[in-house]
């Protein structure tokens, strides 16, 4: 298991290499100068040969990428031209907003996606069923900024049960009760991967129940609970955890347009925010950690196969 | 009722989203005259009107119709969605076929699609377009870029379990071209995966394509679309829910059209194929 581990973080490196081009190169599709690009049209020529020198434009491509990639090795992503600061720590400002975001969303999309998802199962074709695939359908359909749109006339401005918009920090005040300003963007971050866990735990489920041991387990009398959840339920996780990881691609754009709608000052805003400002530096620095971390939870999931199911052995 | 066709009408929400699709494509095709006014005519003295009176659906900040824009909306997100999927299907099938039949290639080009997918589609589309520009050219080619990976794996896959069948044998035996036996033997049978996968993509980029216009990163604000209705009439949240409820209630029932003519197509044409394609 030790050694398997230590191969696959191996393994991850020429991913990590290729994302690492592809990133790099984003900024070099630009036509025309990109130093020009990222300071606009009221820059002096000046500031933009300033701007090309520092970035080091001016030199051939393979020797950029490996000035850029020996920095991101070491931590260093560059500087966000509209900040002037390191890339690493204007994303780190940002980051307690998205993650507690992201924990909360993951949190609500496992405790309903999963159980929904096992009962419409085990009744299925039942009127429970069909209503939850209906509602699912419609969940995995709705665009996320406008549901929140409407989440926010109803519960904020018309209830007035939340905040409308904005996140004052937990961390620099101390007030956990700020969790309010979070709790609408999470729902409506969670509804539409709720439904897909919910429609990937049922088929997967409704697959494993036609396997023969589900069919010797219920001849020699056992429970139908306990065949559903010892039996079924356990044999159908591993698809469920494996959509985790597109579970997080999925957030990850979903807090894109969440965090916008809400105003909530998350590294998803900071992504629009710095498109529309051309601080690709800044972006560059986001997908490629995006990437990073979605390599790293895909490792987690292939590697707790193996703890949910005995048969998996890594070796 | 010709038999091929009665799949159509065993779930009768399946054919509700048949038939909408088609009242949408009549809309688009259609929209100079279902629309009552251009989209484009400002009318600064009636702006911001309730839904009935001058107009049916209410008018826009600036005047302009709401359902004439809707209707033009219908135009622009089906264009869309169909550059999409045409674009992500195309180089996604050749991608997918020429790894999983010319092994050599394999290991370089599956590594560059397990890569793409570690990026979000919307992320990535979002720069392609802040790069090159806002226009309905560079977002079909943003997005349909981002979701050609998807269509490969799908491709990628079935053409491994393809290029083992006897008939694939046979006629590499008899001398045809590695060429001709992916175009004329394997791909002619995963025809329909590739339909129900292009069904799904249309769905879900539709999604995509109304946050770049949301987020003011897709078509250029003033061509009537879905998306761009919300991101303007975002700031009248309270003042004038119309502007919301309208293009949010198209793009909804769109989405869930094509979501549930996926499903009914993956249930006639492979019932087999829920393994490879979770679409929804």
């Amino acid at each position: 298991m030790l050694a398997y581990t230590v191969r696959r973080i191996f393994g991850m490196i020429p991913s990590l290499l290729l994302a690492s081009v592809i990133v790099f190169s984003f900024i070099h599709l630009i036509p025309g100068d990109p130093a020009q690009m990222m300071l606009g049209d009221l820059a002096t020529p000046s500031q933009v040969d300033a701007l090309r020198e520092a970035m080091g434009l001016n030199r051939p491509f393979y020797v950029q990428y490996f000035i850029w990639l020996s920095g991101v090795v070491r931590g260093d992503f560059g500087q966000s031209i509209f900040f002037n600061q390191p890339v690493l720590s204007v994303i780190a400002d940002r980051a307690e907003t998205s993650v507690l975001l992201a924990l909360l969303s993951i949190t609500i999309v496992i405790l309903i996606g999963i159980p929904v998802g096992v009962l419409s199962a085990i009744k299925h074709n039942s009127r429970l069923d069909q209503a939850v695939s209906a509602l699912s359908m419609f969940f995995a359909s709705i665009p996320t900024f406008w549901l929140g749109l409407n989440f926010m006339a109803l519960f904020s401005v018309t209830l007035g049960w939340f905040p409308t918009s904005g996140f004052p920090s937990i961390l620099q005040s101390g007030d956990w009760s700020n969790i309010r300003y979070l709790i609408l963007p999470a729902i409506t971050l969670a509804a539409p991967n709720s439904a897909l866990i919910v429609r990937l735990t049922r088929s997967s489920m409704l697959d494993v129940s036609n396997a023969d041991y589900v069919k010797t387990a219920r001849a020699k009398g056992l429970l139908d609970w306990r065949v559903n959840m010892r039996h079924i339920f356990r044999n159908s996780l591993v698809a469920v955890v494996s959509a985790l990881g597109f579970t997080f691609v999925a957030l990850v754009a979903g807090a894109v347009v969440t965090e916008t709608v809400f105003s909530l000052p998350g590294v998803g805003r900071l992504v629009v925010e710095s498109l529309l400002r051309r601080d690709y530096p800044t972006i560059q620095g986001i997908i490629l950690v995006v990437a990073f971390l979605y390599m790293a939870i895909n490792l987690l999931v292939d590697l707790s196969f193996a703890l949910l199911d005995p048969r998996i052995r890594y070796s | 009722m010709n038999k091929k066709y009665r799949f159509l009408f065993r779930r009768k929400i399946a054919l509700l989203g048949f038939l909408f699709i088609t009242a949408l494509i009549f809309t688009a095709i259609a929209a100079p005259f279902l629309a009552r006014v251009s989209p484009l005519t400002l009318d600064p003295a009636n702006k911001l009107i309730p839904p009935g009176g001058v107009a049916l659906l209410g008018t826009d900040n600036f005047g302009r119709d709401v359902a004439s824009r809707a209707i033009y909306g219908a135009r622009t997100s089906l264009v869309g969605g169909f550059g999409v999927v045409v674009l992500s299907t195309g180089l996604g099938v050749l991608t997918g076929a020429v790894a999983g039949y010319f092994r050599r290639l394999e290991p370089f080009l599956m590594r560059i699609i397990d890569v793409m997918m570690a990026f979000p589609p919307l992320l990535l589309a979002l720069v392609l377009v802040s790069i090159f520009g806002r226009g309905m050219v560079n977002v079909i080619i943003a997005v349909g870029a981002t979701y050609l990976t998807r269509t490969a794996r799908v491709v990628y896959a079935l053409t491994l379990k393809i290029r083992t069948e006897p008939y694939i044998e046979a006629a590499t035996a008899g001398g045809v071209k590695p060429f001709a036996i992916v175009l004329r033997h394997i791909l002619p049978n995963m025809l329909s995966p590739i339909i129900v996968q292009s069904t799904f993509t249309f769905a879900f980029s539709l999604l995509d394509l109304a946050a770049l216009d949301f987020l003011g990163l897709g078509i250029p604000p003033a061509i009537p679309s879905w998306g761009n209705m919300l991101s303007e009439g975002r700031m009248y949240l309270t003042r004038a829910p119309w502007l919301l409820l309208c293009p949010g209630a198209c793009i909804v029932l769109t989405v869930l059209s094509f979501n549930l003519a996926g499903d009914a197509l993956r249930d006639r044409l492979d019932p087999q194929l829920r393994r490879n394609i979770e679409g929804v």
